[in-house]
């Protein structure tokens, strides 16, 4: 019953083939979108076993709904939309508004790919990434979130405002305040 | 400071390329002269930097399959089992006609292949069919006329006698077919000719040929 899945497999054909049962095309999918899924996650609850955790319930979730998704939006974004509502809630349900606790940063830091040979090179990133941590600490979930995605997931002002559901202009004015936020902690911290 | 508060507002989507042109032509314009807002600017992108160097990279090692082991484990939907069913169904359907053409291909290449012997065996069967009547054709008269002549006891007229001599005559003729079938026919037409209450008639069934002799006695 099932055919050969080729690797340059476009979207809706796995989408067409996932919908029928064919486990092996979602699989394709999960391949293709795992990272910035567990990265949407990561953006809004910061810590991430949870963000993988929950990138896995986000992948179960679409495949149960593939029925319900009607390409109106990209699959993509549908996806990271269930990524980030399953994140909001989680946060909510944790209480964890202080999202980043202190072992968990230093598990963070530990995983930043060192550097190979310098070591004072890599005792300057792990600074910089501890201060960073620091900074992104300070902010509010719903002001961190907007800024991860941005600069670290790459997404576009209107994709933010369709995975968090908030009007674009609320996009612009949280990145607004994150960013000069995240400079005035850094710069802060950079003089201690 | 007016103007650099509100070109502030509108740094951070333009190093995101997210203004309007002519916004984005604005912005340009005033960080030409504003030194200020371009240092805020350099900010954000060292910062975008940061946060990216920074970013976790996640172990996605066995990720895909334990979405998929999850995945194993939820109730099949009835679209899925539909379809299912469809597909084996078609794919039986498929195996049923593929094995029908399949039955019909080697049904036609056995009766291309076997048809010449068959021709042959065929031939070869009628020829030795009409050897035999030919060669009962043969001997039918001659022995027949002999035969039922010495067993019946019955005095033979000498024209019939002349007859069973012509016809031994033909007898010992070396076993060419074609001539005896018609010297048979001329044999029994000569009999009929010569006495009339003689009658002559083959029973093709018995592969016997009947000689009637009237009773010479009465």
């Amino acid at each position: 019953m099932s055919r050969e899945l080729r690797p340059d497999a476009d979207e809706t054909e796995l989408l067409e083939r996932a919908r029928n049962g064919d486990s092996e095309a979602f699989g394709a999918l999960v391949e293709r979108y795992q990272r910035r899924v567990i990265g949407v996650a990561q953006a809004i609850v910061h810590n991430q076993d949870d963000a993988v955790e929950l990138a896995q319930e986000t992948f179960v979730r679409a495949y149960e709904n593939l029925a319900k998704f009607e390409s109106r939006s990209s699959f993509s974004t549908w996806l990271y939309r269930i990524a980030a509502n399953l994140s909001i809630d989680f946060r909510r349900r944790e209480g964890r508004h202080q999202v980043l606790r202190g072992e968990d940063a230093e598990n963070e830091i530990n995983r930043l790919p060192s550097p190979r040979g310098d070591s004072y090179q890599e005792t300057v990133r792990t600074e910089l990434s501890r201060r960073i941590n620091e900074a992104l600490k300070e902010l509010t979930p719903e002001h961190r979130a907007v800024i991860l995605l941005r600069e670290v997931e790459g997404l576009s002002y209107d994709e933010i405002s369709d995975v968090l559901q908030v009007p674009r202009g609320t996009v612009m004015s949280r990145l607004h305040y994150a960013r000069g936020r995240m400079r005035a902690t850094l710069k802060d911290l950079g003089r201690s | 400071m007016a103007r650099c508060e509100e070109i502030k507002l509108l740094l951070g989507p333009f190093e995101d390329g997210e203004l309007e042109p002519h916004e984005m032509q604005e912005v340009a314009r005033h960080l030409v002269g504003c030194a200020e807002c371009e240092d805020e600017l350099a900010d954000y992108g060292s910062l975008a930097v940061s946060l990216r160097g920074a970013a976790a990279i996640p172990d996605l090692t066995g990720f895909t399959t334990a979405v998929l082991a999850r995945i194993d484990q939820l109730p099949i939907s009835l679209r899925v089992r539909v379809y299912r069913y469809f597909t084996s169904f078609a794919d039986g359907i498929g195996a049923t006609i593929a094995t029908g053409f399949a039955a019909a291909a080697v049904a036609v290449i056995t009766a291309v292949i076997l048809t010449p012997y068959f021709k042959q065996a065929h031939f070869n069967f009628d020829m030795s069919g009409h050897q035999k009547v030919a060669r009962a054709t043969r001997t039918g008269p001659a022995a027949a006329l002999g035969q039922v002549a010495k067993n019946e006891a019955l005095p033979i007229p000498p024209d019939v006698a002349n007859g069973l001599s012509d016809a031994d005559d033909f007898g010992d003729n070396g076993g060419a077919i074609q001539p005896v079938e018609a010297s048979s026919g001329a044999i029994i037409d000569r009999l009929e000719a010569d006495s009339p209450s003689v009658a002559v008639w083959s029973e093709p069934q018995s592969d016997t040929t009947v000689i009637w002799v009237p009773d010479q006695s009465r």
